[in-house]
C-alpha cells in the first residue's frame, strides 16, 4: 500500500507535470505556420514560460516533500 | 546529544592563511569584474568588442556567449557525475560527489551572469524572457529551463544529498549551528531516511540525467537550426555540445579531486581509482570529440557549400586558425597523455590534472570558433567580411566571474564539509 508520503510527493509531481502540460500547450504561444506570424509568436497568457519553469521546480520539489514529510506520529 | 568544541572535519571552520590568500585574490579579481561591468553600464556595449554584424561589420556574440556555452557545459559533468553514482552505485566517486554538484551549481549561477553580461538592458530581458518567450524556441530552453529547472533540480539534489551532514555537523558548537539545524530540517540519520534518500536520490537522478540531456543538446540547437548561417547548421551540433560539456566538466573535476587529494589529509580522500575512472571517461570522449570534429571539418570542407567552405578555410589555415589549432592541438596533447595512461595502466595525478587543464583550454578555444566566425564571415548577404576582437571590459568581466565562481567554492568549503562525512561516530574522528 502506498504511504502518505509518497502519495503527496506523486501529488505534487503530477500537479508539476500539469502545470507544464498546460502552460506549454495552452498558454504559450500556439504552435502554427509560418512560425513567424504574429498570432504564433505572442504567448496566450503572459508570462506563460514562466509558469511552464515552474512547473519544472514542482516536479522536483516532490522529491523535498517525499523527504521531509513528517512521520506519522503513532499512538 | 552534547554541543562540544571541537575541530570540525575538512576544516570547516579553520581560516589559514592560504585560504585567506585565494579568497583574497578571488575577490579581486571580482573587483576588477565589477569595475569593469559598471564601465560597460555606464557607457554601453560600445566599450566591449561586440558590434552588430553586417553594416557594422562585427560580431554581436563574442567572449560572453561563448563563455555561457563554456560555463553550462561545465555544470553538465558535475551532476552527471554525482548521479551516476547513485545510479551505478560508483563508491570511489563518493567523496567527489559534493565537489562535482557544488561545480554544477556555481557554474550554472557563472552562466546567468554571463547572460546579464552580455544583454545590454539586462532587466528588460529577463522580463520579457519570462513573459514572451517560445517554450519551442531554443533560447527558451537554453536560456530558462537550462538555468532555472537544471540549477533548481541541480538545487534539489546537493539540498538532500547535504542533510545527513548538516544533521552530523549540528551535533557540535559551532556558530552556524542553527544553520546546519535548518538545512538537516528534522533528519536523524535512521536506517529509514537513509532508505528514503537512497530511494529519491535515485528517481532525482534518473529525472536529472534526461533534463541535462535535452539542456545541453536545445544549446547545441541554437546554434544548428540557423540555416541561414553557415558553420553553425549541422546535425552534430547538438551531440557535439553534449560532447564538449562532459570533456570541460570532467577537466574540472580531476582538477577540483586533485586539490581535495593534495589538500585534504584524510584517509577517506579521493582514491586513485576515482582518478582512472576519470581519466578514462575524459579519454573517451575526448576521442568522440575528435571524430565530431572531423566528420564536421571533412562534410563542410568538402561538400559544403560555397560560404560554408569558405568558412571551413578561414577556421583551418587563415584569420581563426591558431583559436582552432591551439584548441585541437590541446585536445590531442590530453588524449595523449590519457592514452598513455590507460595503455600502461599506470595513472598519474599530475598528467591528469595537466589533462584537465588542457580539454578546458580546448573548450574555451572551441566555443569562441563555434560561436564568433560564423558571425563575422557567415553572411548569405551582400554584406563584406568582419572582425571580432575582445576588449578588457569583456575579459575583466570573465575573469570577474571566474574569480566568482572561485570565490563561492572557498567560502563554501568554509561552512559546510565539501566531501561526505564518514559513518557518524563522531566528527572528531574525521578531522582534517
Amino acid at each position: 500500500m502506498i504511504s502518505q508520503r509518497a502519495l503527496v510527493a506523486l501529488m505534487v509531481l503530477a500537479a508539476g507535470v500539469a502545470v507544464m502540460v498546460v502552460s506549454y500547450f495552452l498558454l504559450a504561444a500556439p504552435w502554427g505556420f509560418p512560425p513567424e506570424a504574429e498570432d504564433f509568436s505572442n504567448p496566450r497568457l503572459p508570462f506563460a514560460p514562466l509558469i511552464f519553469i515552474v512547473g519544472v521546480m514542482m516536479a522536483f520539489a516532490a522529491a523535498i516533500v517525499y523527504e521531509l514529510w513528517p512521520e506519522r506520529r503513532r499512538g | 546529544m552534547s554541543g562540544r568544541a571541537i575541530t570540525l572535519p575538512y576544516g570547516v571552520g579553520r581560516i589559514t592563511p592560504g585560504w585567506l590568500a585565494l579568497v583574497g585574490a578571488a575577490a579581486a579579481l571580482v573587483g576588477l569584474g565589477a569595475f569593469a561591468y559598471a564601465q560597460q553600464e555606464i557607457h554601453g556595449h560600445i566599450v566591449t568588442g561586440l558590434r552588430d554584424w553586417g553594416s557594422m561589420g562585427g560580431a554581436p556574440w563574442g567572449l560572453y556567449v561563448s563563455f555561457i556555452v563554456y560555463f553550462v557545459g561545465v555544470s553538465f559533468a558535475g551532476i552527471t557525475v554525482a548521479a551516476f553514482i547513485r545510479l551505478l552505485r560508483l563508491d570511489y566517486l563518493r567523496p567527489i560527489s559534493r565537489a562535482a554538484e557544488i561545480l554544477t551549481i556555481v557554474s550554472l549561477i557563472l552562466a546567468a551572469f554571463s547572460v546579464l553580461a552580455d544583454l545590454g538592458q539586462p532587466w528588460r530581458g529577463i522580463v520579457n524572457l519570462f513573459r514572451y518567450a517560445r517554450p519551442q524556441s531554443p533560447f527558451f530552453g537554453t536560456f530558462t529551463m537550462v538555468i532555472a529547472g537544471y540549477l533548481f533540480a541541480s538545487l534539489v539534489y546537493f539540498y538532500l544529498a547535504g542533510r545527513r551532514d548538516a544533521y552530523l555537523m549540528a551535533q557540535h558548537d559551532s556558530p552556524l549551528r542553527w544553520f546546519y539545524r535548518m538545512w538537516a530540517a528534522g533528519y536523524r540519520d535512521t536506517p529509514q531516511e537513509r532508505e528514503r534518500h537512497q530511494r529519491t536520490s535515485f528517481w532525482l537522478a534518473l529525472g536529472i540525467i534526461p533534463l541535462l540531456i535535452i539542456a545541453h543538446s536545445t544549446l547545441g540547437l541554437v546554434f544548428g537550426l540557423m540555416g541561414g548561417r553557415p558553420g553553425w547548421f549541422s546535425a552534430l551540433q547538438a551531440p557535439g555540445f553534449v560532447v564538449l560539456a562532459g570533456i570541460s566538466g570532467i577537466g574540472h573535476i580531476v582538477v577540483i579531486a586533485a586539490l581535495l587529494r593534495w589538500a585534504l589529509g584524510t584517509p577517506e580522500r579521493p582514491a586513485m581509482a576515482a582518478f582512472r575512472w576519470l581519466g578514462l571517461a575524459l579519454l573517451v570522449l575526448g576521442l568522440i570529440y575528435v571524430y565530431f570534429t572531423l566528420v564536421e571539418m571533412m562534410t563542410t570542407g568538402y561538400a559544403g557549400r560555397e560560404h560554408e567552405q569558405e568558412l571551413a578555410k578561414l577556421i583551418l589555415t587563415s584569420y581563426y586558425a591558431p583559436y582552432f589549432w591551439v584548441g585541437m592541438g590541446t585536445l590531442a596533447v590530453a588524449i595523449g597523455l590519457l592514452a598513455v595512461q590507460a595503455l600502461s595502466g599506470r595513472w598519474s595525478i599530475p598528467l591528469l590534472v595537466v589533462s584537465g587543464v588542457l580539454v578546458n583550454v580546448t573548450a574555451v578555444a572551441k566555443r569562441l570558433i563555434i560561436v564568433v566566425p560564423s558571425l563575422t564571415h557567415g553572411s548569405l548577404l551582400p554584406y563584406g567580411t568582419g572582425m571580432y576582437i575582445p576588449t578588457w571590459v569583456e575579459g575583466s568581466i570573465i575573469a570577474g566571474l571566474m574569480g566568482l565562481g572561485a570565490l563561492m567554492i572557498l567560502l563554501f568549503m568554509k561552512i559546510f564539509p565539501i566531501m561526505e562525512v564518514p559513518e557518524p561516530s563522531g566528527a572528531e574522528e574525521v578531522r582534517g
